[in-house]
């Protein structure tokens, strides 16, 4: 088994790593209280690529593989979760819903523009009456002449507030629920009956922008159905499938930034006499925690490996996602703890970590989802 | 009487000795001394501090290279310690090319065993160009020399990895050694006015 | 134009650190580009005009080759990495022997550029040398430079200043003097995957005792730890 990590992801590595302490870190504090990304660092973003990271060049991606985008996701997470959800929410489930099941014609026309940045898109599944029970969905979507008119409303969507084309999933026939009466649509922004609700103000990830967005017999033409009709719940799981990998480079990203702050702060702060790193006290929370992002690296990197492979990762990714989640939730609380009451204070990064993190565990699908997810693999398999 | 002379034989006719020449070829110290602001640079006065430590450890003779033909400056550079101040015929400001030809042609007339140029600019540009050009060995960037005198070699120790270790370099047998120092490095030895020294053109 | 840039790898000294018992550097991780060599990339980067080629060369095994590959990924066209096992561990006239080889073997070029000084040794040798070796001017401690027709015009750090060098030069360019762009993701993946160019010592018709250890004037003695 070959553990290391190709030339292509660690140039990406490097790479982000040195735009994430150029351009993003000295903006974290920032982005976090202004409740944006600075549109000049979106800007910067996109001439770096970011926005395309995995996807084929074929459709102007960058083609570095659902490995080369966890890579570039970790980097990021140790600057600004913020800045890292809204490029999650673009990549991992906006476009990924056209890149799995879109038809060439549809990949062509949306994908570059979303790859380049110059559109952002996002994934529109949960209604405020459809969260973890997202078959409970209720936006509908009647078939007029060459379109279907759609209503209804999507809520807590991440890139809400910017997105220009957005994977929308609606009802085509109530009486199949989501054995084949969901249907995904690619929504574009300024399609007439479209409108986007205020923000909404968070705990934490406050830079990335979450609104309702609402469907107002508004027009969508059938060449825009993702996959087959009435086939958009599996759209939907597929897509999820892949999404929550993403989220596990992220903690990643995060739990190393929380080890590497909290050695620092452990190594200055004299109390009783000498640094407290020295205090096994310490030392056993710093143990840990690097037990726990050694596990989540390494489950994000082989899942991300079985994707890269074309195996599937829905139980995987589950787990990944519920486990990396509660550890960088174990992580964190750590880390304000070794800060002491410097890890409480704005003036120091620890608190927005600890607010960021929160989320985690309930959206992409809410940790109890997840063990629904792998205990139905484990029983319906029978075993491991 | 058929016996062919050997090419030993003939020099020795003519007085001269290959393996004395080989051996002696290299002796004394050479210090490329600057000027500037009416004196010696304080570097190069450094340099010659230096120069004369390994000249005494070494028994050998310390030539101070200067270019420009100001006696006066010879006379400062004698008494900081040189025995022989060698004026070269090149501009006393810094040209890379004539100062180049300079210092090789002293190294060729005067076989130095060991070649010190203080911390500077001039320093860095100058002796990196004579050391190929004689395809011999530079120690750069030396804080601090140490001379050997039963191999007749100069330790150079050097700071690396910005500072975090120091390495001890010599050049045991390529000819001259040639080290200049790291900025601030050097001992400037105080004037002495007794000092008798020759001065010589290039 | 055709410009040369030479890249030394360097230990990552962000990773490294002392072992006092063992007094030695313990590296962490992979080779980087020496700073002051990136900064002599972007130097070359910002003269590039429509047509000019950019070639990268570097002494070292392969471990060296990600140091390059930064360049390539900057946006310099190839890359040389002479990685023949008899070239490694060289001093400055052996290193100068090889890369002007390189130089002349991929030649001829107009400019000729590195860093001014390496994180290794904190004091340069290797522009005057090259510039002696290939018959070309040269200036150190270079801040800026711009071409006009066959000469380059330099600014530089230190007690020198301006100057003005007929081409082909060397310039040795002072680390900090400007940003090193940061290549996008696309150009970093392009890098990644373009195939280097492999140097031999005998490829450049050099004899063994010019190169690597056996061509070294300088020998390093002894490592110890700094005086405080």
């Amino acid at each position: 088994m070959d553990f290391t990590f190709s030339e292509e992801h660690e140039m990406l590595r490097d790479m982000t790593r040195k735009f994430v302490e150029n351009e993003i870190k000295p903006l974290a504090r920032q982005i976090d209280e202004q409740e944006q990304i600075p549109p000049e660092l979106m800007a910067k973003m996109r001439e770096q690529g970011f926005f395309g990271i995995p996807f084929s060049e074929d459709y102007g991606g960058v083609g570095a593989g659902e490995t080369g985008y966890c890579v570039v996701l970790e980097e990021m997470g140790r600057g600004s979760a913020s800045v890292a959800v809204v490029l999650a929410a673009h990549t991992s489930i906006g476009c990924m819903a056209i890149y799995l099941d879109g038809t060439e014609e549809q990949k062509k026309k949306y994908l570059p523009a979303l790859c380049s940045g110059e559109k952002i898109a996002a994934f529109a599944l949960t209604e405020p009456g459809a969260g973890s029970d997202a078959a409970a969905i209720s936006t509908s979507a009647v078939p007029d002449g060459d379109d279907y008119i759609l209503n209804g409303s999507k809520i807590y969507i991440t890139n809400g507030d910017i997105a220009d084309v957005i994977s929308v999933f609606a009802v085509t026939d109530k009486a199949l629920g989501a054995r084949g009466g969901v249907t995904a649509f690619i929504v574009e922004s300024d399609m007439p009956g479209f409108s986007r609700g205020p923000k909404e103000r968070k705990m934490g990830i406050r830079g990335s922008g979450t609104c309702e967005l609402y469907f107002k017999d508004m027009r969508v033409p059938k060449e825009n159905v993702i996959g087959k009709v009435g086939f958009g719940f599996v759209t939907a799981m597929k897509t999820l499938d892949v999404g929550r990998l993403s989220l596990g480079g992220a903690c990643v990203g995060a739990c190393k930034e929380l080890i590497d702050l909290s050695i620092q702060h452990a190594s200055q702060r004299v109390q009783f006499g000498e640094p407290i790193i020295r205090k096994q006290a310490i030392q056993w929370m710093l143990a840990e925690m690097a037990a726990e992002t050694f596990a989540v690296e390494s489950m994000v990197y082989r899942a991300a490996w079985m994707c890269d492979h074309g195996l599937k990762v829905s139980r995987e990714s589950a787990i990944v996602k519920m486990y990396a989640s509660e550890a960088l939730d174990r992580v964190v609380d750590k880390a304000v703890q070794i800060h002491g009451g410097i890890g409480y204070m704005q003036d120091y990064p620890i608190e927005m970590f600890y607010r960021d993190a929160r989320i985690n565990r309930i959206f992409e699908g809410t940790n109890e989802v997840q063990r629904m997810v792998v205990a139905s693999d484990l029983t319906r398999k029978g075993r491991y | 009487m058929s016996e062919d002379l050997s090419a030993q034989d003939l020099m020795a006719a003519f007085g001269i000795s290959l393996e004395e020449e080989a051996a002696d070829e290299y002796r004394g110290v050479m210090v490329v001394a600057e000027s500037g602001d009416g004196g010696i640079s304080p570097a190069s006065l450094g340099a010659l501090g230096f120069g004369r430590e390994i000249a005494d450890a070494f028994g050998a003779r310390l030539v101070a290279l200067l270019a420009g033909g100001d006696e006066v400056l010879a006379g400062a550079l004698i008494r900081r310690g040189a025995d022989v101040a060698l004026l070269a015929d090149a501009p006393a400001q810094y040209d890379p090319t004539t100062w180049a030809e300079a210092l090789t042609s002293a190294i060729q007339s005067h076989k130095p065993e060991v070649v010190l140029l203080g911390g500077s600019d001039i320093a860095r540009d100058l002796a990196p160009r004579v050391a190929q050009r004689l395809l011999t060995g530079l120690i750069a960037g030396a804080r601090e020399i140490r001379p050997e005198a039963d191999e007749r070699i100069v330790v150079g120790i050097v700071p690396l990895f910005e500072g975090r270790l120091w390495g001890e370099f010599a050049c045991p047998e390529k000819r001259p050694q040639m080290i200049y120092l790291a900025e601030g490095a050097g001992r400037i030895a105080a004037e002495d006015a007794s000092r008798q020294g020759e001065i010589e053109r290039l | 134009m055709r410009i040369a840039i030479c890249i030394k790898p360097v230990p990552d000294l962000s990773t490294a650190y002392v072992s006092k018992s063992r007094v030695e550097l313990v590296e962490q991780g992979k080779e980087v580009a020496n700073p002051a060599d990136e900064n002599a990339v972007e130097l070359a980067l910002s003269l590039r005009q429509e047509g000019d080629e950019l070639i990268a060369f570097t002494v070292g095994a392969d471990t060296a080759a990600d140091a390059l590959r930064r360049a390539l990924a900057m946006g310099v066209e190839r890359a040389h990495l002479v990685d023949d096992p008899v070239a490694q561990g060289g001093d400055g006239l052996a290193d100068a022997n090889v890369l002007a080889a390189a130089i002349k073997h991929a030649g001829p070029f107009d400019l000729v550029v590195c860093g001014a000084r390496s994180v290794v040794h904190d004091a340069g040798q290797v522009a005057g040398r090259l510039a002696e070796a290939l018959g070309m001017a040269h200036a150190t401690r270079v801040t800026s430079a711009t071409v006009n027709g066959g000469k380059v015009t330099i600014e530089r750090a230190g007690s020198l200043g301006a100057a003005e060098l007929p081409l082909p030069a060397v310039l040795a360019v002072e680390p900090g003097c400007n940003t090193p762009r940061l290549p996008n993701a696309m150009a970093v993946m392009k890098a990644a995957r373009k195939p280097l160019e492999h140097v031999t010592v005998s490829d450049l018709g050099l004899a063994a005792e010019e190169v690597g250890e056996a061509g070294a004037a300088v020998r390093l003695r002894l490592m110890q730890l700094p005086e405080s």
